[in-house]
């Protein structure tokens, strides 16, 4: 009989209690039936590769890609060619990328049209514990077993601390799914994958797989002889924009110092407590209004001359003889990046700008318009700052006024 | 060509109980119940299935592992509360008493157990699994079973412990 007072077998008094619990009824007819329906749909319809499977996944990934982009600027296509063999067997990569307590790799993302490309460096350290630094930016650390995501500036030396707990719903609260992504990938068993060849990485013979890890696909290519992986390819499908995250210089198991996941900013960090209901809805106009206000009201009334040229707000929030306020230009930052969130998700043909040419207040003008998405739908926001339902007539119209 | 309204038929009720117990929630075995099958013509479309059965309740498991796991992560808050609460040391009389609520507290802390151990654990645990078969679909080697239960219930001793704790204190 079990000692209840032995905390060692509490772990099989617990599995005891599980398995003596009254199972419910089911499946249910209504649950078989829809499951072999979604069974059918998805054996039916041509999925669009390893694209249109990432471009599925969760709304934080393409957040975090349009804020990327945002802030960074855009890059390279990136060009795969198979050639060659190899005698490494994927079951060998995919060990390497389960054993590993620690990662760090160089993380870029590119896109097509040129440009320059996202650059991060990326560590990740077992369990859950993600740290990114953009350089010369921002360094983002995320401890999902805490919940906490601490954002630190080191130009302003300023600190934003969001509690993911807090959060039951809305993009932040998503953060931890790029966590996932990391776990999905090191986890990998190896089983669901294709070969892509060989090819040279960095003067080394690689051979590449397609792994598929929990619905998540993406390719690794592995050192042709020992197997360690050298350099992991995501892509990512965001509608009008697709591009590829690529993972490189992979380190694995490199001694770290705890300390580069602390979640409490240094003591020379001033730390912000920002206006986080921003953080719970999800991008949109009111975006777009808000930095066009903040720019407005200290430009004399000027707008930007073009959406996207994100230095001209630090210029505008530091001028001369006047003191920048730590807390406001963060939260402008947060408002850009969503901006830029926002705009991305339209896609270039489904918006236009004309604040260039329009005063704050000039409320027959209208400054910026989109296409509401998957409609015929379109909304201007005027230089008064209201935001309306407009014809596609006044869009088309070149220079659209009410 | 598969004849999947037959593997459905013949192996959806066995899954379906395996999720539901780990899950202890009908709407959320469901939705499980349909990811799993949908994993399991995913793998189907790449690789050559040697036996429904076991790869279905290894899909499962590993799906409603995911499931616990978001529904951790949604609700640490909440979740961390009830563990403080136990842990408090002012306990209410009738904590711990409840029937069920040990594998509650499986539940929760099967969510905060890192994914592969989860995995291997139910497998075990709850399914009966041997380290051999666990070995073979799982791709990894015996000893790795072993090491990743060991870790796991050392982990899940440590999250159930403070339950043991209001024991002794209703007990006294």
């Amino acid at each position: 009989m079990n000692d209840p007072n032995n905390n060692h077998d509490l772990v099989d008094r617990a599995v005891a209690e599980m398995l003596e619990e009254p199972l419910a009824e089911g499946p249910s007819a209504m649950v078989m039936e829809r499951t072999l329906e979604a069974m059918k749909k998805e054996s039916v319809e041509a999925r669009g590769g390893i694209v249109g499977r990432i471009g599925g996944m969760g709304w934080m990934y393409k957040f975090a890609a349009a804020l990327l982009i945002g802030l960074c600027g855009v890059a390279v296509v990136l060009v795969v060619n198979g050639v060659g063999g190899g005698t490494v067997a994927v079951a060998d990569v995919a060990r390497k990328l389960r054993e590993s307590r620690t990662l760090a790799c160089n993380w870029t993302m590119e896109v097509p049209n040129g440009g320059k490309p996202v650059a991060m460096k990326m560590t990740f350290m077992e369990p859950g514990r993600l740290r990114v630094e953009v350089p010369g930016m921002a360094v983002t650390i995320l401890d999902s077993s805490k919940n906490k995501l601490l954002v630190l500036n080191p130009m302003m030396k300023t600190a934003i601390a969001v509690d993911l707990g807090e959060m039951k719903a809305g993009p932040a609260n998503q953060a931890t799914d790029i966590i996932e992504w990391i776990e999905k990938i090191k986890n990998t068993t190896g089983k669901q994958a294709q070969n892509l060849g060989s090819r040279e990485i960095v003067g080394v013979e690689a051979k590449g797989f397609l792994m598929t890890e929990q619905g998540m696909e993406y390719a690794v290519w592995a050192d042709a002889k020992s197997g360690t992986p050298l350099r992991i390819e995501i892509p990512i499908d965001m509608g009008n924009f697709k591009t590829t995250v690529v993972m490189s210089d992979l380190v694995f198991d490199q001694k770290m110092d705890e300390g580069l996941f602390e979640i409490q900013p240094p003591a020379e960090y001033l730390l912000v407590n920002l206006d986080l209901p921003m953080f719970h809805s999800a991008v949109g106009e009111e975006d777009i209004v808000a930095v066009l206000r903040w720019y407005a009201e200290r430009s004399e009334g000027r707008f930007p001359k073009a959406l996207g040229q994100w230095v001209d707000f630090i210029k505008v929030g530091k001028q001369p003889g006047q003191k920048a306020d730590q807390k406001e230009l963060m939260g402008v930052m947060v408002r850009i990046g969503r901006a830029t969130a926002f705009l991305t998700s339209l896609g270039s043909g489904n918006y236009g700008y004309n604040g260039g040419e329009v005063r704050l207040g000039e409320k027959e003008k209208m400054v910026f318009w989109y296409r509401v998405e998957e409609s015929e739908r379109w909304r201007g926001i005027f230089a008064d700052l209201r935001v309306e339902e407009v014809g596609r007539e006044q869009i088309l119209s070149g220079r659209p006024t009410k | 060509m598969i004849d999947w309204e037959g593997i459905v038929a013949r192996e959806g009720p066995g899954v379906w109980r395996r999720v539901y117990r780990l899950l202890g929630n009908r709407a959320d075995a469901d939705e499980v119940f349909q990811e799993t099958f949908l994993a399991a013509l995913s793998f189907a479309k790449r690789s050559v299935v040697q036996s429904w059965g076991a790869l279905l309740h290894r899909l499962a498991s590993a799906r409603a592992v995911d499931r616990l796991r978001q529904r951790q992560r949604r609700n640490t808050r909440q979740e961390m509360a009830d563990f403080d609460c136990v842990g408090g040391g002012e306990p209410e009389p009738f904590q711990n008493a409840e029937a069920g609520e040990l594998s509650a507290r499986l539940r929760v802390a099967l969510g905060r157990l890192p994914e592969r151990q989860a995995e291997v654990f139910c497998l075990h645990a709850l399914e009966g699994w041997k380290h051999e078969e666990i070995a073979r679909e799982m791709d990894i080697s015996s000893d790795a079973v072993g090491v990743l239960l060991h870790r796991a219930r050392a982990r899940l001793r440590e999250l159930l412990a403070p339950a043991l704790k209001v024991e002794r204190q209703v007990r006294t």
